[in-house]
């Protein structure tokens, strides 16, 4: 655990890089940090005109229901593709001056989370915008999905940035990654009733499961369950209470969701550690 | 990793029977396909290149030391390896205190960001806490001679300005252990010699310093003993004036 100590001592450093990235991102720019905020507003907005009007999908307050999954979803997308170029973009620097590696992805990180925070003050303003009972007790679940969000999306930004630098590759194939890990997670559509159409189809039950597996998905359901469930026929608007009758392994999947979080933050910082001393003698 | 080792009371720099190979890759942008093709061949698609072959020397707290050589004979890789920016291959190496190398001026300066925001930058990067810049930030900044320019984003600078601002963040690190990689003079005349004298003042302060040179004048003004590498092998170590003599000639 020598590589924690190293990156904490440089924590002035890891601070230093993320108010540059806050800084430059934007620069040249009239609007600024508001761009942070439009760009999600915009993206969720095309969604909820496509999906909401163009196909069945999509009942009441379904730009609720998006906005919920899309933000994290965002910073889960967009976390690991910056991250995955944090060190092949710095290698003209690693091989000038020695700092604990470990800096160059997790300040990418940490400045996706300040926009996500960001995101997640305008999702609530819209929350009260739009009138909608946020279900309280669901909170300490949805900080506690956060937190297997950010454990996974760590040992993930370890692994893709360090691999990265020996094949660029993994950086493209992120990309395409990530768009088919977008429409397989529930972030348009509830993924109790996209297990239901499984079934519905006669394909094996086991699809559902697998469906489950994917750490997103127990994250994502958790994070929807803060706002009132408005499903068709059902007698409770306790979106919790309703997963626990049509799902009742709910709760085992979002276990599953933690351990997997938590081996993959083991594999990728081992994998990391076993590379890292070699970066500086690529590129 | 057990790396570095400390010891409080011993010397301040040891480096024992260190050898170095850098791996080659033919191409250099290495990509999947590359590497897959390349292991359903049975080639393994790198060359081995040593860059240093058993080093060894040790230095007291304090000591200045002088290294010299041809390009390519192993005197930055060395530099690197006591800075930790490589492990060595074989060997161990041993140092007490906070590093800092300064292989080339300005390390992580961004140009969008403001002089003042890239001194902090910049100071971080070799290890310094926030408080100790701002302790240290109005020398720093007075030493540059950039007063009001330092709100200016860096894209702006002149080049003897954005070295100037380099060179007085790395004149303030004071760090245990200095590697200084051909930084000796920059800037104009004037700022040349006020950055020779600061130097001095360092090198008087007790620092343990490891100086890469081609000037071979200077050298022993600077420190009494210095090593001559040659292909990656220490050809003398010992009282500069002669080392440097004997490499002179060797070169003709």
């Amino acid at each position: 655990m020598n590589e924690w100590a190293e990156v904490w001592r440089y924590r002035a450093l890891l601070w230093g890089l993320v108010r540059r990235d806050l800084k430059v991102r934007y620069k040249n720019s009239v609007l600024g940090f508001v761009w942070s905020l439009l760009n999600p507003l915009f993206q969720i907005l095309v969604f909820v005109i496509v999906f909401r009007y163009m196909t069945p999908l999509g009942g009441r307050n379904y730009s609720v229901y998006l906005f919920v999954a899309m933000v994290p979803w965002m910073f889960f997308s967009q976390g690991l593709l910056d991250s995955s170029a944090s060190v092949a973009t710095q290698v003209g620097l690693v091989k000038r001056v020695y700092f604990p590696r470990l800096v160059l992805p997790l300040s990418v990180l940490m400045s996706n989370l300040v926009h996500f925070l960001l995101g997640m003050t305008v999702l609530a303003a819209y929350f009260t915008v739009r009138r909608v009972t946020i279900a309280w007790p669901h909170l300490p679940l949805a900080f506690l999905a956060f937190g297997v969000q950010f454990v996974f999306m760590c040992g993930m930004a370890f692994a893709v940035s360090s691999l990265s630098v020996y094949y660029n590759d993994v950086r493209f194939l992120l990309a395409s990654i990530m768009q088919m890990w977008m429409f397989l997670s529930p972030v348009f559509y509830p993924a109790e009733s996209a297990i239901a159409r499984l079934g519905k189809m006669g394909l094996p039950d086991f699809l559902g499961t697998v469906y489950l597996l994917n750490p997103m998905a127990p994250v994502l359901m958790s994070y929807r369950a803060l706002l009132p469930y408005d499903g068709a026929r059902a007698s409770t608007n306790d979106y919790l209470a309703v997963l626990h009758q049509v799902l009742p392994g709910f709760p085992v999947y979002f276990a599953i969701a933690a351990a997997v979080a938590l081996a993959a933050f083991v594999l990728g910082f081992s994998l990391f550690r076993r590379l890292q001393w070699r970066f500086a003698e690529l590129g | 990793m057990a790396y570095p080792i400390r010891a409080d009371n011993g010397p301040a720099v040891v480096v024992q029977d260190v050898t170095k190979e850098f791996i080659l890759p033919h191409e250099r942008m290495v990509t999947l396909k590359g590497a897959i093709l390349r292991a359903l061949r049975g080639r393994s698609g790198a060359d081995r290149f040593v860059a240093l072959r058993n080093v060894s020397f040790e230095m007291q707290r304090g000591e200045i030391l002088g290294v010299v050589g041809r390009n390519g004979s192993g005197k930055t890789t060395l530099l690197s390896l006591i800075a930790r920016i490589y492990l060595p291959t074989s060997g161990r190496i041993a140092t007490q205190g906070r590093v800092c190398a300064l292989l080339g001026l300005g390390a992580g300066m961004d140009p969008e960001l403001t002089g003042r925001d890239n001194i902090f930058l910049n100071a971080t990067f070799y290890g310094l806490q926030r408080k100790e810049v701002l302790e240290q930030y109005n020398s720093i900044a007075e030493f540059s001679e950039l007063g009001d320019f330092l709100l200016a984003p860096v894209r702006t600078y002149s080049f003897g300005m954005f070295q100037k601002l380099a060179f007085s963040v790395a004149a303030h690190l004071s760090p245990d252990v200095l590697l200084l990689d051909e930084v000796l003079a920059v800037g104009d005349v004037h700022f040349g010699a006020k950055s020779l004298h600061k130097l001095q003042e360092i090198c008087a302060s007790g620092t343990t310093i490891v100086l890469v040179t081609h000037e071979l004048d200077r050298l022993p003004d600077i420190c009494a003993r210095t090593i001559w590498l040659d292909c990656g092998e220490v050809m003398r170590d010992g009282d500069t004036r002669s080392v440097v003599q004997e490499y002179a000639a060797a070169c003709g």
